[in-house]
């Protein structure tokens, strides 16, 4: 008994981190699916996120939906229209 | 009722020049944490926050970043415009806009709030840094100033709470009707209209003071010598080897005791659990890689604490203008030495401001080389290689030896860089000839000690989140390839060998024999992708069960026996150059808008990885 309450506790740490690294490091539509799935969007939307990547290693927190991506292509960088 | 909570809330925005304090305004007015710093070009992102005030009004404040002028000339200043004249998708423009202004410099200053005033927004100035004015002796009449413009003007101290408080009773009873769509049209100002705008601001200054004093101030003393064209540089390259000094140096005891709690706490529960599944992935998967990693949070700490000196001080732009002339005869602009430096905390803040960039070509070959510099994300890979091969020893007259060594670290990224650099140059051509720098100098001041404690707490918090989160998941992940499947009978090597990960080690092992890796490194390398100190949790795990011992807090040593100094070289110039951070290719390829430059990067920084390691190996072998 004590066996099989072990397997199940390092099989539920093992799915939840398995989950968490797909959710973290997968592309940002696998992200959205997964947030649509556990019907987390609007709780996530007003979440302060990582001003970038979301490494969460820069510090420069920026509170803004992913949707608010910057989006300037590198030749049009520094000309006025 | 239902109505008016349902109605959107006024949107304020913070505007100003660059370094007028506009994020310590915003901190304050909405509670958040937003870096703060001593020079132009910390904010390169729109930040929303709210602020309720006293009677009980809810508002949105945006924290813009800082603008010269309304015609944009890089990418940070074209957010501020797009957000103020309403053109950002999704969003309508400000109700109200408070120009922050810098009250020792309102020359510079009041030519943006002529622009913002031609823009026809609702406006209220804060005049900023009113208590440094004073000690200046710079003397302005808030009244006056605020009758000359016909808006409203409040003195305000934005890194002090009751600094404020005139801002927030303004903010209170301003009524702000919600605005839809763009604000009223804007013609970029021609020679005529700027010339027209500097008279009026003279002749303003004239009136209400704060033209300034032409005296030599402090600030200008400590210039003379900190810009000193041989001083100066002795002086840069003397504060930075004194920091990686003080990281081994500092660091010490307190590694010691974290080692120590880890090792008692991995004694006490082998000595509590039986031997089990659950059992192996406590101690041999998270406790093994946590703790690793955990080790190095105070030579991190260590680290952030001079650089946030550093940038709050007003040294960092002296620096950017010291390296303009080596940066220069590389193909950089001076104005690339920010972003670089921010790279030393992490590539991903450094790749976004470049924004301040205006030349697209200085902008994109800065991108191309900040992974380059030494992330702090490399630190505990650096110091555990140090600490196990490097004798702790004093050279040259009081020189910690370890503290050299990661010095001369953090030199071999920023030649790569400037390598790479000049290699751009000569492949690329330089565009638009050369371009001076400029560069704001602010005035020197003693670092605020409650952004210190922030900026601390927050790298602290940064690394314990990433710690508890990803890399614990990782090292689940990577436990569970390590132990399955189990042996067959009979089998004498250890169970890792047997493992997918040890199948993969030994795969990887091929790939990595010529540059010296095993196949324990080789395994570690691939979760190292997602982020580089996952590296030093991941070999935690794989010795651990290697070993079949408690590694968490004895890593040092394990490898130390089992590697030789060519393979640990080796390594050391493998993290020098490869791109092991997933986060830093995503954020390239957000800033350029294509795959096609992450793809280059990842591709030239692996090969520089390989070969460096290579080299390194050959070179250390033969020599051994």
């Amino acid at each position: 008994m004590n066996s099989l309450l072990d397997n199940f506790l390092v099989g539920v740490v093992l799915l939840a981190s398995i989950g968490y690294a797909l959710y973290k490091l997968g592309p940002r539509n696998l992200r959205r699916h997964i947030l649509t799935l556990l019907k987390l969007k609007s709780a996530a939307a007003g979440k302060v996120q990582g001003a970038c990547g979301e490494c969460d290693s820069c510090g420069a927190a920026a509170a803004q939906p992913a949707s608010s991506d910057i989006r300037i292509p590198v030749a049009k960088i520094g000309r006025r229209d | 009722m239902d109505a008016a909570r349902s109605a959107p809330l006024p949107l304020i925005a913070l505007v100003g020049n660059p370094n007028c304090g506009k994020t310590a305004l915003f901190n304050i007015l909405t509670g958040s944490r937003q870096k703060v710093a001593n020079y132009a070009g910390v904010t390169v992102e729109r930040k929303e926050g709210s602020h309720l005030t006293s009677s009980g009004r809810r508002i949105r404040v945006l924290d813009l970043p800082g603008a010269y002028s309304l015609d944009p000339l890089t990418p940070d200043e074209q957010i501020t415009t797009d957000v103020l004249f309403g053109r950002r998708a999704g969003e309508t423009a400000p109700d109200f806009v408070v120009c922050v202004t810098d009250a020792t410099n309102l020359r510079q200053n009041l030519r943006l709030v002529l622009s913002l005033k031609r823009l026809g927004l609702p406006m209220v100035v804060a005049l900023n840094m009113t208590d440094m004015a004073r000690r200046k002796g710079i003397v302005i009449d808030a009244d006056r100033l605020a009758s000359e413009l016909g808006v409203p003007v409040v003195e305000t101290v934005g890194v002090k709470t009751h600094g404020v408080r005139e801002l927030i009773q303004v903010l209170d009873v301003t009524p702000m009707p919600r605005r839809c769509g763009t604000t009223g049209s804007w013609q970029p100002l021609s020679a005529a209209d700027i010339e027209l705008d500097q008279s009026e601001v003279r002749r303003i200054l004239g009136v209400v003071g704060g033209a300034g004093l032409d005296g030599v101030t402090f600030s200008d003393r400590l210039d003379a010598l900190v810009l000193h064209p041989f001083l100066g540089p002795a002086i840069l390259a003397l504060i930075l080897f004194l920091v990686f000094q003080a990281v081994f140096a500092w660091a010490q005891w307190p590694m010691d005791a974290i080692k120590l709690g880890v090792a008692s706490f991995g004694d006490w529960l082998g000595a509590a659990l039986p031997q089990s599944l659950l059992r192996g992935l406590l101690i041999d998967g998270i406790l093994a890689g946590i703790g690793s990693v955990l080790v190095f949070l105070p030579q991190i700490i260590i680290l952030f604490f001079f650089i946030l000196i550093l940038e709050d001080s007003g040294y960092l732009p002296r620096a950017a203008f010291l390296l303009d002339r080596v940066m220069g005869s590389v193909g950089l602009s001076g104005r690339a030495f920010i972003p670089l430096l921010s790279s030393f905390a992490c590539a991903i803040p450094g790749i976004m401001a470049t924004r301040t960039i205006q030349n697209p070509r200085d902008r994109l070959a800065t991108i191309m080389i900040a992974p380059l510099m030494t992330c702090s994300a490399r630190l505990p890979v650096y110091a555990l290689i140090i600490g196990a091969f490097i004798p702790r020893r004093v050279v040259w007259g009081g020189l910690e030896l370890q503290g050299v060594v990661l010095f001369a670290l953090y030199i071999a990224g920023v030649a790569g860089a400037m390598a790479v650099a000049f290699v751009l140059k000569l492949t690329t051509g330089k565009s638009g000839g050369l371009q001076a720098l400029m560069l704001e100098l602010p005035a020197y001041h003693w670092p605020n000690l409650r952004n210190l404690g922030i900026g601390l707490w927050q790298r602290v918090e940064i690394f314990l989140s990433r710690v508890a989160t990803i890399i614990l998941a990782l090292m689940v992940i990577l436990w569970a390839l390590s132990t399955f499947p189990a042996p067959p009978p009979g089998a004498t090597g250890p169970a890792i060998q047997y493992s997918i990960a040890g199948h993969l080690g030994a795969w990887l092992a091929v790939l990595f024999k010529p540059i010296g890796f095993n196949w324990q490194i080789s395994i570690a390398l691939v979760p190292g992708l997602a982020a580089r100190e996952v590296a030093v949790g991941a070999l935690g795990t794989v010795y651990a069960l290697s070993a079949g011992n408690d590694v968490s807090s004895a890593l040092t040593p394990l490898i130390a026996q089992s590697w030789s100094l060519p393979t640990a070289l080796s390594l050391l110039a493998w993290y020098v150059f490869a791109p092991q951070c997933l986060s830093t290719l995503a954020t390239v390829k957000r800033e350029t808008n294509s795959w096609r430059y992450p793809i280059i990067m990842a591709a030239y920084l692996f090969a520089l990885a390989y070969l460096g390691s290579w080299i390194t190996f050959r070179v250390a072998t033969a020599l051994a």
